[in-house]
């Protein structure tokens, strides 16, 4: 089992670091996967989408490049979920939105937890990745393990949410 | 009945130079994990400084079923100093030996 991380740093982290760190390879944003906001970008490279706009999302998700839906604290829509699903697609969650700031960080883990069940109840695969945006939030494979169980509650769910991003980027890659 | 006390210890890295061996940066993260895991599991965990391996990595030593809430601490503390740092656990184990292979400077 392969495991990713993708972070938004100006520069790539090393290969080094992230072998250190536990990880198969740490992905950047902009080198190696991008954000898509709307459809007039439409890039040949795996992407995360970070639209709020149900139509927006539902014509993304179905594009072979697209490796999941990325959200903050916002609740998706249960459509959308399925949406995600239907396509093998991921809802990707974020460590940064808790590491950020100590400041309603209950409530952030309450809000993630929601989001996680919501998703497991209508089967779909989410996923954690770092999004670190310098050196100082990057995380070590066993930290995004920890957070992952903080957030699903269970070690066997956290191992699979974490493996998950791995399978998405080897399907891409086979299929190019 | 002496018990022996079973320990984790954990080989962890700073993004940035740090020196754990001052007594005041030391104070410093450990109100940090305490803050974030509470003073009783803090209290509970043993956590110690073993020792500083080079610049950035450092060993820590905790009782057996709280290196866990030690590495999740870790993710949050992310100010020393007054400065912003962040803080990566490379390796728990049971020994410090099996740590060895990781400790050598890069």
């Amino acid at each position: 089992m392969h495991y990713f991380d993708i972070t938004n740093s100006p520069t790539a982290f090393g290969k080094d670091l992230g072998k250190r760190l536990g990880f198969r390879k740490l992905l950047n944003i902009s080198d190696d996967v991008e954000l898509v906001e709307s459809l007039s970008s439409q890039p040949k490279k795996p992407f995360l989408i970070v639209s709020q706009n149900p139509n927006v999302v539902y014509n993304l998700i179905k594009s072979r490049w697209a490796i999941g839906l990325l959200v903050n604290g916002d609740e998706p829509d249960q459509k959308v979920l399925n949406k995600i699903k239907e396509n093998g697609k991921l809802l990707v969650l974020n460590s940064y939105y808790l590491t950020i700031g100590e400041r309603d960080r209950v409530s952030k883990v309450q809000k993630l937890k929601k989001i996680f069940r919501n998703a497991h109840k209508g089967k779909t695969k989410a996923t954690i990745i770092s999004l670190a945006p310098n050196a100082n939030y990057l995380l070590s494979f066993m930290q995004l393990l920890e957070i992952a169980k903080m957030i699903t509650t269970d070690e066997h769910q956290a191992k699979v949410m974490l493996g998950s991003l791995g399978e998405s980027i080897n399907d891409i890659e086979e299929k190019e | 009945m002496i018990l022996k006390r079973k320990s984790r210890y954990i080989l962890a890295e700073s993004s940035r130079p740090l020196e754990l061996g001052d007594k005041r940066l030391w104070d410093e993260l450990r109100a940090g994990i305490a803050k974030f895991i509470g003073e009783k599991d803090y209290a509970d965990s043993n956590l110690t400084f073993i020792k500083q391996v080079d610049s950035t990595k450092f060993l820590l030593r905790t009782s057996r079923g709280a290196e866990k809430k030690i590495v999740l601490a870790l993710c949050f503390v992310k100010q020393i100093n007054a400065q912003e740092v962040g803080f990566y656990t490379l390796k728990t184990s049971g020994t410090i030996r099996s740590l060895r292979s990781l400790q050598s400077p890069t």
